[in-house]
């Protein structure tokens, strides 16, 4: 059993509300408790709609948001001061959907990629400038363009740009939060290989966020269906897209048949997704549910199963 | 012409910029039968969004040339139509629906009031009623308490519901689609899908509909025409596009999608589309096609016919011409 990067374990997160203008606060409940891990050399896919909570468990991972409650443990021990987090994104960076909006327009490459090893307190000036040239060669950029600013490049260089800026630190984990899906096709797939060949070349591990779920199907090993801030489904991702076990988890993939014209478009859910200021005290999904029970409304599923694939879904257990 | 909504022949659309002029659509031409749809295909900087924006009558007058040699919309000549003719054209005759749901309502209108408007627009009244009818039709539940309330209190979906009635307020007879269901969820998507196929069917309406995804383009198409870089480098129908594609850059988009792929079988195309500012001489697509010759480097390929088994392929390319012999 090789060895867990980082694990979290009852992860909750709320975010207050304001729900009236003179001071009423109601408390949405983005994740109820989530419960993973990854191990080295590892792609782990997180797909879900959006709302999920997919991006929120990514930002409390990385230590941007702090959980309500839970914990999360880098290799084993517990991270909590900001000291933790801090040696906690040594190991786990982060690349961002929008590669327009994370990189500075007023940074010049070489600054964006040099500021992680300043952050981590890398002082020789000489050993950044060799990491930066690294780096740059390694996402396939010119070391030229260090001195060129964000604005002239296009989408697809600034992703690289935003994997250089993760990767710089030689972290053993990247969440990559939607990385490719603010780029066109073509330019997608550029990224995806080159995520594919970095984590062949270094062993470099991904959280992959995503909607896409052909692409996650196609870059990772494990994948957690998020439903409502809950994981429905988790497991190994050969078996969940031949056996889908959760109702939802079906009609997800139900939807996103192969490319085929003509094609039925997939049946529909019906029924209304909770409020996540008012949650329901069972199954989260029941409303939307093609298989609901009454038990399904009186207590709440929680993921059971093997290593392989477990699912929070009254039906299987 | 009475079942050809749109006759489209050699459209060039050129923007005057202060780098001077560019054209982003050269040389495009196609046809929309009623009750058929269209889809057109391609990344952005195609030139898919503006040809749909001219069927509209929408790009800046003034700062834009717009050339064709035919250009019919409901068997009318409207090229060079001043504004006024446009606006008798637009939400009656053609309506359109945009990516965005969130920025094409008006944020301090209710949505009663957005609804009547086209209706007055293209009827000259409105009623509550029709509009609660309308709502209903697109399938939003509660329509009567829906029609008073705001954009914001309404969700992703159902705001692009509402988009779609205020397309079918004016009984328009075409209808553009530029990428509507973009913005949203894969459920939600499914759900403005199976609208727009029952809306066209039931109204036998035409339908444009502009998408990057090739999965909902497959669904959705009877055609599908395929763009680059302003150019048009294959048209067929949907089953030729997806089982026979002829162009090598359809090919590529179809290498390079995901779709059950297994680990090291998706194939980039590597490069980028060129600079509109500096397209290369020759075919638009050879920088980056794996099948180029020497001829695609310096003069354009023609559009010639392919005849493959399930149909008739448009394409411009030089491969079936010259047998793919450097």
């Amino acid at each position: 059993m090789s060895t867990k990067i980082w694990e979290t374990k009852g992860i909750k997160k709320a975010f207050d509300i304001k729900t009236k203008w003179y001071g009423g606060v109601k408390q949405a409940q983005v994740l109820q408790g989530i419960d993973l891990c990854q191990v080295a050399g590892e792609t782990l896919g997180i797909v879900g709609e959006s709302g999920c909570g997919k991006s929120t468990f990514g930002r409390v991972l990385m230590g941007l948001y702090p959980p309500t409650a839970g914990e999360i443990f880098l290799h084993g021990s517990l991270v909590k001061s900001d000291n933790d987090i801090k040696k906690l994104r040594k190991h786990i960076q982060m690349v961002f959907q929008d590669p327009y909006a994370s990189l500075n327009p007023r940074m010049t490459v070489r600054e964006i990629l040099e500021e992680p090893l300043l952050i981590q307190g890398i002082s020789n000036k000489k050993e950044r400038k060799e990491r930066v040239v690294d780096t740059l060669e390694q996402v396939g950029l010119s070391s030229m363009y260090g001195e060129r600013y964000p604005h002239e490049f296009s989408g697809g260089q600034r992703q690289r740009v935003g994997i250089g800026r993760a990767l710089i630190t030689n972290p053993e984990c990247i969440i990559c939060d939607e990385p490719i899906s603010a780029l066109d096709v073509s330019i997608q797939v550029q990224i995806v290989s080159l995520l594919e060949r970095l984590q062949a070349d270094k062993g470099v591990s991904y959280v992959f966020i995503s909607h896409d779920l052909n692409m996650v199907r196609y870059l990772s090993h494990r994948i957690a269906v998020m439903y409502l801030g809950q994981i429905v489904e988790v497991g190994d991702v050969q078996e969940i897209y031949k056996n889908p076990k959760h109702p939802y988890t079906q009609s997800l993939l139900n939807l996103n048949k192969k490319i085929e014209p003509k094609a039925p478009i997939g049946n529909i859910l019906q029924g209304e997704v909770p409020n996540l200021l008012e949650l329901p005290t069972g199954c989260l999904f029941a409303s939307r549910c093609p298989e609901v029970t009454e038990a399904c409304y009186s207590e709440r599923p929680y993921l059971q199963g093997n290593d392989i694939q477990q699912v929070a879904c009254f039906k299987h257990i | 012409m009475g079942d050809l909504l749109v006759n489209i022949k050699n459209l060039n659309i050129t923007f005057k910029t202060f780098a001077g002029e560019i054209s982003p659509v050269r040389d495009v031409s196609f046809q929309l039968q009623k009750g058929e749809i269209l889809g057109i295909v391609g990344e952005s900087g195609s030139g898919k969004s503006i040809t749909a924006s001219a069927l509209m009558g929408l790009l800046p007058k003034g700062k834009t040339i717009i050339t064709a040699n035919t250009f019919e919309v409901m068997g009318e000549n409207c090229l060079g139509d001043t504004e006024e003719q446009w606006k008798s054209i637009r939400g009656r005759k053609v309506a359109m629906i945009f990516q965005d749901p969130m920025t094409a309502l008006n944020p301090i209108l209710s949505i009663e009031t957005q609804i009547r408007e086209v209706l007055d627009l293209a009827k000259g009244k409105s009623s509550y009623e029709e509009v609660v009818a309308l709502l209903r039709q697109v399938g939003i539940a509660n329509p009567e308490s829906r029609a008073k309330q705001y954009p914001h209190e309404l969700s992703g979906g159902m705001r692009q519901r509402v988009i779609i009635a205020m397309a079918l307020a004016g009984e328009a007879d075409l209808l553009l689609a530029d990428e509507p269901t973009t913005a949203l969820d894969i459920t939600t998507e499914a759900q403005i899908l199976k609208l727009l196929q029952k809306l066209c069917k039931e109204r036998h309406m035409g339908m444009i509909f502009i998408s990057h995804n090739l999965r909902v383009v497959a669904q959705l198409c009877d055609r599908v025409m395929v763009m680059y870089s302003g150019k048009k480098v294959e048209a067929a129908s949907v089953f030729t596009i997806f089982q026979n594609p002829q162009h090598p850059y359809t090919k590529a988009l179809l290498a390079s999608i995901p779709d059950g792929k297994g680990k090291g079988e998706l194939v980039a195309i590597e490069g980028q589309p060129p600079d509109l500012n500096q397209l290369p001489t020759g075919c638009v697509f050879y920088p980056r096609c794996n099948t180029a010759m020497q001829v695609c480097a310096n003069q354009e390929p023609p559009m010639i016919d392919v005849e493959v088994s399930t149909g008739n392929s448009q394409i411009r390319c030089w491969l079936p011409i010259k047998g793919g012999v450097l």
